[in-house]
């Protein structure tokens, strides 16, 4: 399939592959299986680190993808290119993404009180459902209503991303029903990325924490989920900043990001929409949230880890350059024929010599790395992390509901914050009714990691 | 030059009684005038205003119009006696068409003894009524010295071959000389009389005798031999020369050689392979050929009735002259060069066993009515059906690119490329990469105007601006500095001072 055939179909492939008509639908089954599976990862994950079975993240990372890969292995099985969507990666504290360590005697070791952010992602045929989920790491095993709530900025932060997260599924919700009589309105405003920006802010705003850059309210469609070798053309929602480097600017405004994203357009029926949102503890260096940046981390604090390398790498199909270094060579010709466009863990390729290949090659800026990303500050400032896939679905029956394939059903940590939501219209976004948006949570199913699974997954 | 009218004349000599006052408009180089501008232009474009000019340009003096009038009658009559001169030709018939071209010599050697004896000679053998002289004017006939018939007078033991009528049908028209005097390949000096010694007459015998259609038979092979005749000529036609040469034609049997005198055979094949070995005959297109022993009589037919050298245009005076003259000269070789050559011999062959497969033979006529497709197709199936000569296994459809670029073979389904693209073709390129799908998608997806502007190195960009502005710096620092002295020349002597 060449370039220009691409180009010429464009229109009708994004559409046929993107459309969601309805819960029946092959695209929609896609969804929900791949959510299935990482709601299921998820939860086996929190379970194992919330009861002190995983303390190692090497552990947790490992036993993550390995079981991604098992259950995608199990259904599917026309389907081609389905898997892991982004490696499991466990952020501790002021990491903000990208810990995913290679090597298990040099792993992090849970403590006790760290705020651990667990993510990972699954496709399956491209159809991607990404979840992140915030959680302490507590000394004891015991029932929640028996203990105090965790109190402080830890709890600001994890309540102001675990509210924002729901606020803003609900909101787009209200796409839905208010379909007939105002498209895409929710009080009798369009439900585009600058009203999903006031609600974020406005929870972040009230909770007294910041909003670290890469978080995004965005559309997603099949393969194309944000990632950072992409630069889509057509993009809804709204994104804080990039966190990769290259592209990262003090003001949010200025630069680039009114050409990333397009705030403007409303959201609709049928779509595919993922919302990360990140939030942080305000460091030592800017405590007054009168500053320009108001909301956001500046580039000043969130930088990559000195010595933790990245390990996560995603190929950039835009280039293609030809490599002298033979390990580079076998790198990009592995990488080309078993990787999707989503990012890959070192730890999965097979050739020899991977990580000088693959250094070059991110020298070559063919591949991206996914480096580890710290907030610096003293105190050194917490960052929590609510990552959701929701699908927009249309019913013959009723309005229509919003499918959170995953992310749903996960219960927040024990946390009691001294704020609270004042907002009217968040408030009624958050209630039980949620402004009368019906909610389907995608539910797991028990996974097991069996020992042996686990050794030959290992390959 | 043109004849000038005599009231064109008179009326020039008209005018230039006027008096030259009078007259306002003049011609310097006639001495002439007109009242009229018309009439000065009118004169302008005459021959003799265009005499005069000649002359003045000779530095002679003009002519007036009467004395170029006379001039130009005299010239006529002149050029009139001088055709008269060169188109004279006068044929001796009794002294052997012996030709004059000039009256003078006619004269004198109808005054000659050796002309009274022909003529004598010519009586005794009652053979023909000729004129007064004893000659005729006849065809652009070359002759051959022997030139009596009935043979029995000058048999010297071995028989005489008839009279030689030379013009040997070739297929391209050429009429060849038959003695080695006038042996040409061109056509006869241009004449009055031979002019008719063309066209038709040629035409007829080459039909006659090459026709690709019918079997040569001996008569066509002797015809093929004789030559042209001229329309004027009554006394004989080709048919009476063809019976002659019949009659005193030695027979060549199968078994014989052409070339030789080696005879009895034991078939035609050995005589093929004789005449191989010994004296080089090569058969052409032996694949196809269906009536060996034809074409070896045809041949033998053409050496040994006509007396004509296979190779060349070579006519003989006897059997023997001919096969001295093909050893010789190594001319016992069958011609396969050309295209007329190939056609003389065609019909004893059979190509259509080297025709295309998929060339039907019964609808050779429904081809050429319902050919689609190239004019080359066309030109190609017209040849098939008139099956003429023979044919190589060849592409019958070739089909040029409308670029002009490329030629398609549809038989062997090859497509021919120009030699002005050969550095295209021996390119050897990178094979291009099978995307899956979403690999596909997410380069459809990509702008890569937004490719552009991110992914910029500050770093790098900031550097280079630095260097820029050093290097402008410099260079302006420099054109500074130097203003001192680079005018500054130790040796220079100025002009204003004496240098």
């Amino acid at each position: 399939m060449s370039l220009e055939d691409i180009v010429v179909d464009i229109e009708e492939t994004v559409d046929t592959k993107n459309a969601l008509i309805s819960l029946d639908s092959p695209i929609s089954l896609q969804y929900v299986a791949a959510g299935r599976i990482a709601q299921s990862v998820l939860s086996y994950l929190v379970r194992e680190v919330t009861e002190r079975r995983m303390t190692n993240v090497y552990d947790i990372c490992h036993a993550g993808d390995s079981l991604i890969e098992l259950e995608t292995n199990k259904i599917y099985k026309n389907v081609d290119e389905k898997g892991v969507a982004a490696p499991t990666t466990v952020d501790v504290n002021n990491c903000v993404q990208g810990y995913s360590p290679v090597n298990r005697d040099s792993a992090y070791i849970l403590c006790n009180g760290d705020i651990v952010k667990i993510s990972l992602g699954v496709h399956i045929g491209g159809y991607t459902s990404l979840v992140s989920h915030t959680l302490i790491a507590l000394p004891t095993i015991v029932p929640n209503d028996q203990v105090a709530p965790t109190t402080g900025v830890l709890a600001d932060v994890i309540c102001a991303t675990h509210l924002a997260t729901e606020a803003v599924t609900s909101l787009l919700g209200t796409v839905l029903y208010r379909y007939e009589n105002q498209s895409g309105c929710y009080g009798n405003r369009p439900v585009n990325g600058e009203r999903i920006r006031e609600i974020v802010e406005s929870v972040a705003n009230t909770f007294q924490v910041k909003i670290v850059p890469g978080s995004t309210v965005r559309r997603i469609k099949r393969f194309l989920v944000g990632q950072d070798t992409v630069h889509e053309v057509d993009v809804k929602g709204y994104t804080w900043g990039s966190i990769s480097i290259e592209a990262m600017t003090d003001d949010p405004d200025e630069g680039d990001l009114k050409k990333i994203i397009d705030t403007e357009a409303p959201a609709d029926r049928g779509e595919a929409w993922l919302i990360d949102i990140s939030m942080c503890t305000f460091s030592g260096l800017e405590s007054d949230l009168s500053q320009k940046n108001g909301l956001q981390v500046s580039r000043r604090t969130l930088k990559p880890h000195r010595d933790l390398k990245p390990t996560i790498f995603t190929r950039d199909y835009n280039r293609n350059l030809s490599m002298k270094l033979k390990s580079a060579r076998g790198v990009l010709i592995e990488v080309d024929s078993r990787k999707s466009v989503y990012p890959f863990h070192l730890s999965t390729l097979s050739t020899s010599g991977a990580p000088l290949g693959v250094a070059a090659l991110v020298n070559a800026e063919i591949m991206a790395p996914t480096r580890v990303m710290m907030i610096q500050g003293s105190p050194a400032p917490i960052a929590a992390r609510e990552r959701t896939t929701v699908l927009l679905m249309p019913s013959a029956k009723h309005v229509g509901e919003v499918v959170r394939l995953s992310g749903g059903g996960i219960k927040p940590s024990w946390v009691h914050s001294e704020f609270e939501v004042t907002d009217e219209e968040i408030i009624e976004l958050l209630s039980e009714k949620r402004a009368g948006v019906r909610l389907r949570n995608i539910q797991g199913i028990e996974v097991n990691m069996v020992k042996e699974d686990a050794q030959e997954m290992e390959v | 030059m043109s004849a000038v009218t005599a009231s064109s004349t008179l009326q020039v000599t008209a005018e230039s009684f006027a008096p030259p006052n009078a007259a306002l408009f003049t011609c310097n180089s006639c001495g002439v005038g007109f009242p009229t501008p018309d009439m000065q232009r009118r004169h302008m474009k005459t021959d003799w205003h265009r005499y005069n000019l000649k002359r003045r340009v000779a530095t002679l003096p003009p002519i007036s119009a009467e004395i170029f009038a006379e001039r130009v009658l005299q010239q006529m009559d002149a050029t009139r006696k001088n055709e008269e001169k060169l188109s004279f030709v006068q044929i001796c018939r009794a002294c052997g068409n012996k030709r004059f071209t000039s009256a003078g010599a006619y004269e004198n050697h109808l005054s000659s003894s050796r002309h009274k004896e022909n003529l004598k000679r010519a009586e005794q053998l009652g053979l023909r009524e000729d004129d007064d002289n004893g000659s005729t004017i006849s065809g652009a006939r070359d002759h051959s010295p022997d030139w009596s018939v009935t043979s029995s007078t000058f048999s010297l033991g071995e028989p005489v071959q008839p009279l030689q009528y030379h013009t040997f049908g070739f297929r391209d028209g050429r009429v060849a000389g038959g003695s080695k005097k006038t042996l040409r390949r061109h056509k006869a000096p241009s004449s009055v009389t031979t002019a008719s010694v063309t066209g038709d007459d040629l035409d007829s015998i080459i039909d006659d005798g090459a026709a690709a259609f019918a079997r040569p038979s001996v008569r066509s092979a002797a015809s093929s031999v004789v030559g042209g005749l001229d329309a004027e000529d009554e006394d004989e036609d080709i048919d009476s020369i063809i019976e002659r040469k019949l009659q005193t034609a030695v027979k060549l049997p199968i078994n014989a050689c052409i070339f030789c005198s080696a005879q009895n055979f034991s078939d035609i094949e050995a005589t093929v392979s004789h005449m191989q070995h010994d004296h080089g005959l090569f058969v052409p297109e032996k694949d196809y050929i269906v009536d060996l022993q034809g074409l070896i009589t045809y041949l033998s037919e053409k050496v040994s009735i006509g007396n004509a050298c296979l190779y060349c245009s070579f006519i003989g005076r006897s059997l023997n002259s001919i096969r001295d003259h093909m050893v010789a000269k190594q001319h016992c070789k069958i011609p396969y060069d050309t295209e007329d050559e190939q056609l003389e011999i065609s019909s004893f062959y059979d190509f259509s066993s080297s025709y295309p497969d998929d060339y039907e033979e019964e609808d050779d006529w429904d081809d050429v009515a319902s050919g689609d497709g190239s004019a080359e197709d066309d030109a190609e199936t017209v040849l098939q059906v008139a099956n003429v000569g023979p044919q190589r296994r060849t592409e019958s459809n070739l089909v040029l690119d409308p670029t002009g670029l490329e030629l398609s073979l549809p038989l062997s389904r090859l497509r021919i490329g120009h030699r002005s693209l050969a550095r295209y073709y021996r390119q050897s390129l990178r094979p291009t990469a099978e995307h899956r799908e979403g690999q596909s998608t997410v380069i459809a997806a990509t702008s890569r105007q937004m490719l552009a502007s991110i992914s910029r190195d500050p770093v790098k960009e900031r550097l280079t601006k630095t260097d820029w502005r050093d290097q402008r710096d410099k260079q302006n620092r420099d054109i500074r500095r130097e203003q001192r002295y680079i005018n500054q020349q130790k040796h220079y002597r100025d002009p204003m001072l004496g240098g």
